[in-house]
């Protein structure tokens, strides 16, 4: 993000392609460096986390998908779809369906750790989720997984778009099972 | 004899950032590709050269020397005759 506010600076215009997982860390990013409200959707591109352990072949394919993105943000024209409309999410999706899509591709990071983040219930803006750390190898028993306020706080930042009325993220985590 | 105390804090109110106007068509436009040496960063750019050439743009390239860092100016300057710019890979 900074390198991007400097060639905007100097009058060049930036597409950031920036894994999904740090979603946050960019808008908090953008608001400290000053840019406009709308700057990370217009300019940044999400790719899945993790893409660092993906096939030469599988990061083509991956930008190959996000190539319409990429080019739209390019040229500050509106993304489109294969069939020509605006990808929208589906409405009949329930709350905790979105949820889940939401935190699928931190999920998917959290897995390679060997944690599954399970997300049970979302009752009156309350969001219960649960981690279960299945390969205590992967990451000497969860020491490299961030803390549990730190992942709720993460998994809010994530959920809320889908769902305004998100109120709060109880994680239940077997390293402190209190 | 006057004191100075400066405050390590920094300002709390971001002066605003500026951007730039993105171009209407990349044909003939030359496009920056800034790879900064994170994992798989350059198979993403490589792909994108691959594309931008079929759009008809022309294709800059440069590489910072560490991804935790503001790219240095000599890396910013390679760049500066391009119309627009793709950084990857951030996060």
């Amino acid at each position: 993000m900074r390198d991007a506010v400097e060639f905007e600076r100097r009058g060049i215009p930036a597409v950031v392609l920036a894994n999904d997982v740090f979603r946050p860390i960019a808008d908090a990013t953008a608001e400290l460096l000053g840019l406009p409200s709308d700057y990370v959707e217009r300019a940044v591109v999400y790719l899945p986390h993790p893409t660092s352990i993906l096939t030469r072949e599988r990061v083509q394919a991956l930008i190959d998908a996000h190539w319409d993105e990429i080019l739209a943000k390019l040229t500050g024209r509106p993304a489109l779809s294969a069939d020509g409309a605006s990808a929208a999410p589906s409405l009949e999706e329930s709350p905790l369906e979105l949820a889940r899509r939401a935190v699928d591709a931190f999920a998917e990071g959290l897995r390679a750790d060997g944690a599954e983040l399970v997300l049970r219930t979302y009752e009156e803006g309350v969001l219960q989720a649960q981690l279960d750390i299945f390969d205590a190898a992967a990451c000497e028993g969860g020491v490299c997984l961030l803390p549990a306020p730190q992942l709720e706080a993460m998994i809010a930042a994530l959920v809320r778009p889908a769902l305004p009325g998100l109120r709060a993220v109880q994680l239940w985590d077997p390293r402190d099972p209190t | 004899m006057t004191v100075r105390v400066y405050d390590p804090r920094g300002s709390r109110r971001p002066a605003k950032a500026e951007t730039a106007p993105r171009p209407a068509a990349l044909s003939g436009e030359t496009i920056g590709l800034l790879d900064n040496s994170k994992e798989q960063a350059d198979v993403m750019l490589e792909r994108i050269a691959s594309k931008l050439d079929g759009q008809g743009a022309r294709i800059a390239r440069a590489r910072k020397g560490s991804f935790s860092r503001v790219a240095e100016p000599d890396v910013l300057d390679q760049l500066r005759e391009c119309g627009a710019v793709v950084t990857a890979l951030g996060g």
